[in-house]
């Protein structure tokens, strides 16, 4: 039960980490500032929706 | 956001549901033959409450989500919305997996059909399985969201129902053992204690995976977005 338990978190954890890492190296590449990024992620996307 | 605090709340709740489910399988007291049919199946009851209780709290925070978004079209509560819907699923399954199991070995069915709290709790299992689907299957935009916030809202009308469910109609499954309103409850102190213990870590565990399911869903709304920058032919489309 713990290990099921465990392998969810695991997963959840991990797959934060793969992001974090694929963001970092896009952001370097456009070199977008991380606070261009939040706005478009807290909503300005759908803002005029 | 949450990226603090989630995964401190993740490791103190696994922690903690470790120690909970070592004690009721080596600390608490077997029930006696006399109650149970299968006196040593009911320590699935130290996970299948907690696991039930953190579903309940996850189709809480779906509610919540759901209502953010279709009312402000709020982006918290989208991600709201989304953690709620992958907890509840996670944890709906834990709690029926585990009652499955318990029902076999104390009532000889894995299932009854006519048992409203089974039947209510399956529901939102599923309503959460849909959800979690129907959102990897459709592009993601304002009205697949009004869509799915509209499940989430009006689902979550089998929450009060799961919860009221025994106390109208017992058939089958039990009614409440503790905070039942009466005495206190049937439990011994050494299971509520351990019940409690289990209750508490499953609620920082739940707390912690709310928080990281809602960062992983900013992250990718901020790598989608990083990635039409990337791709000016997707943008032109």
């Amino acid at each position: 039960m713990l290990v099921g338990l465990g392998v969810w978190t695991w997963t959840v954890t991990a797959r934060n980490r793969v992001l974090e890492a694929r963001l970092e190296a896009a952001e370097a590449v456009l070199n977008i500032a991380k606070a261009e990024a939040d706005a478009v992620a807290d909503g300005e996307r759908y803002a005029e929706g | 956001m949450g990226g603090g605090l989630g995964r401190p709340l993740l490791a103190l709740g696994f922690g903690g549901a470790g120690l909970s489910l070592t004690l009721a399988l080596l600390w608490v007291p077997s029930v006696t033959n006399d109650a149970f049919e299968a006196p040593d199946a009911q320590r699935l009851f130290y996970w299948h409450v907690p696991s039930a209780w953190m579903a309940m709290i996850a189709f809480g925070v779906l509610f919540v989500g759901s209502g953010l978004w279709f009312l402000r079209r709020s982006a918290v509560g989208w991600r709201l919305h989304v953690a709620g819907s992958e907890a509840g699923l996670a944890t709906g399954l834990m709690a029926v997996w585990s009652g499955c199991i318990w029902g076999q070995a104390e009532w000889g069915v894995p299932w009854d059909w006519t048992d409203v709290r089974l039947n209510t709790f399956g529901l939102l299992t599923l309503l959460a399985l849909l959800l979690v689907l129907g959102r990897r299957a459709q592009p993601d935009g304002v009205e697949s969201r009004d869509t799915f916030a509209t499940v989430g809202l009006f689902g979550f009308i089998l929450v009060p129902l799961t919860y009221m469910a025994t106390r109208i109609w017992q058939i089958r499954h039990p009614g409440p053992v503790i905070a039942s309103g009466d005495d206190g409850g049937s439990l011994a102190p050494s299971m509520t204690l351990v019940l409690l213990l289990g209750v508490a870590a499953f609620t920082v565990m739940i707390t912690g995976h709310v928080l990281e399911s809602m960062r992983l869903t900013s992250l990718e709304q901020r790598l989608d977005r990083l990635q039409r920058a990337l791709d000016p032919e997707e943008v032109a489309v």
